[in-house]
């Protein structure tokens, strides 16, 4: 079956309706959308948003719908990738290794080509393209897929990557320094050349997980698209490009530009995955000379900084990730979570322990895994690893900071984390090891006193339903 | 430069609109040489204007 955005948000409508909330008063794309989000964000509620009539800056409703929150919840981005929500560390991995060869299409074939636009035409302003965060100097696409190539092997990269829209055909390009992006870039202006540049919209969300899959260079991602996908991704080239750059036929928009050389301006400040708004900084421009689209055009917009931007597009590729490489020194590794309270700097590892020395092995292991992890927390089997109140009471009373503490000094680093001193790239990382002692002998209970729990067969005697009304139980106080 | 407890030096720098006076931070990155004859772009009024010109500068 033919996968894009549309199928996914037709089969999320019929088989979850209670998950989509569908907004049809007007709603401005300034900080309106993305405030609606947020405080869905504060309640841990998290539906995909649609808005019938989103509001332009210059006060037009759009003829485009807005669709975000298509990738925060864990419970429907993991049933979409037919995975189990709490196992996600442990199956994704497999999936994601999987690779299908895309399929080239012909313009006919290719939603995406419904409308062109080129030159003085190009007007990105008329898509509801959202501002975010009160320090935003203005509307940002925050699911921007860009594409570039090596010009010395032709092979293409993909990565999701912010692009500020400044007027209708000039955007600020803010590549990371450690991105294959910024790499293609170093080449095209050593060669003296503006680097081409396709930046694609709006896509089936399991497409958008393998796009974002980290992979060699130079490694085109449209094989782990579709291995993710479960099905070949039709490509076809871009206008000004050609085959040069292939970008998908399903996808919304679709944005074509140059990257100049050595233009440079000011760009952000802008609020990140952190939940920070990073600082104003040099960075490239994209000139985009043409657009196509699809004429009923979904415009996908993210929740930049909230749960929409770390579930589906980060933290599960980052489990499966630490989960693959620790397993492979510490086999008694059970499971991992990358919590959104964290927002990608703390992972929770759960081992059995067998012997001593598991729980620092598996810090040491999981740090290389990504810089943006800082903080890893390792307990028992018997802790429910995605019960954070849980693994706070592993630390309290599992761990003693002089004995279990890792602490990595001059660790490489993402820099988008405030805490970090000037330059910016290096820092401090660790993880605490808060697991009991293993037993003293193969067959003995381990050496740690027993938490306190009824008798089993009195727990399973009493029955909540026995005594208490279930429409009661949620109007009893609750406490923190 | 001045060091901030607990971070040390700073990575951004505060900036006080001409403009329309209100604030916000860069980065450090402004004031090397590849960088340095950047404009700044007030995100609140839209300006653009020479880090020089702002009406207060903190941490530089």
């Amino acid at each position: 079956m033919l996968k894009n955005l549309r199928t996914y948000l037709a089969e999320l409508e019929e088989k979850h309706p209670e998950a989509v909330l569908r907004i049809r008063k007007p709603l401005k794309v300034a900080y309106e959308i993305t405030a609606l989000q947020r405080k869905l964000d504060s309640l841990n509620r998290y539906p995909v948003i649609i808005v019938d009539r989103p509001i332009l800056d210059n006060g037009e409703e759009s003829p485009f719908p807005v669709v975000t929150n298509l990738t925060a919840s864990r419970e429907l981005c993991a049933e979409m990738l037919e995975l189990d929500p709490r196992r996600v560390a442990i199956e994704y991995g497999s999936r994601a290794a999987k690779r299908v060869e895309p399929v080239r299409v012909g313009e006919k074939e290719a939603p995406v080509k419904e409308i062109k636009e080129r030159g003085e035409e190009v007007d990105l302003l008329k898509f509801p393209i959202l501002t975010h965060n009160y320090m935003d100097p203005g509307p940002y696409i925050g699911t921007g897929f860009v594409t570039t190539y090596d010009p010395d092997t032709g092979i293409d990269n993909t990565a999701l990557q912010r692009i500020w829209v400044k007027s209708p055909r000039r955007t600020g390009y803010w590549p990371a320094i450690v991105t294959h992006n910024m790499r293609n870039l170093e080449k095209w202006w050593g060669r003296g050349e503006a680097m081409p540049v396709a930046v694609w919209i709006g896509h089936h969300p399991a497409g958008l997980s393998g796009a974002q899959s980290r992979l060699g260079y130079p490694e085109s991602h449209y094989p782990a698209m579709g291995g993710l996908l479960g099905e070949a991704v039709r490509l076809v080239p871009t206008e000004t490009f050609g085959d040069n750059i292939l970008v998908p036929a399903d996808a919304e928009i679709v944005i074509e530009g140059y990257v100049p050389k050595d233009v440079f301006e000011a760009e952000g400040p802008f609020g990140e995955y952190p939940g920070y708004i990073g600082p104003q900084r040099p960075s490239q421009v994209i000139e985009v000379v043409c657009v196509t689209y699809r004429r009923d055009a979904i415009y996908h917009g993210l929740g930049v900084g909230l749960a929409d931007h770390l579930v589906l597009l980060g933290n599960f590729p980052l489990e499966a990730r630490i989960y693959n490489i620790v397993k492979s020194v510490v086999p008694e590794l059970l499971n991992v979570f990358v919590p959104i309270s964290g927002r990608r700097n703390h992972a929770y590892l759960q081992v059995k322990k067998t012997r001593p020395g598991i729980g620092k092995e598996a810090i040491m292991a999981a740090l290389p895994v990504d810089s943006r992890v800082k903080h890893i927390f390792v307990v028992d089997e018997d802790v429910d690893l995605f019960n954070e109140g849980d693994i706070l009471w592993s630390v309290a009373y599992r761990s003693q900071w002089d004995k279990d503490l890792v602490v990595v000094k001059g660790a490489s680093v993402f820099p988008l984390d405030p805490s970090v001193p000037a330059p910016g790239d290096v820092g401090t990382r660790g993880g605490i090891d808060a697991t009991c002692p293993p037993p003293i002998e193969p067959g003995l209970p381990r050496y740690y006193l027993m938490t306190n729990k009824s008798p089993d067969e009195v727990a399973a005697s009493i029955n909540l339903e026995d005594y208490v009304d279930k429409k009661q139980i949620h109007r009893f106080p609750t406490s923190y | 430069m001045p060091d901030v407890e607990k971070i040390g030096t700073p990575k951004e720098v505060w900036i006080r609109c001409p403009q329309c006076n209100q604030i916000f931070y860069i980065h450090r990155l402004f004031y090397e040489p590849k960088y340095n004859q950047l404009k700044l772009h007030c995100p609140f009024c839209h300006t653009e204007f020479e880090k020089e010109k702002a009406s207060r500068i903190w941490g530089a």
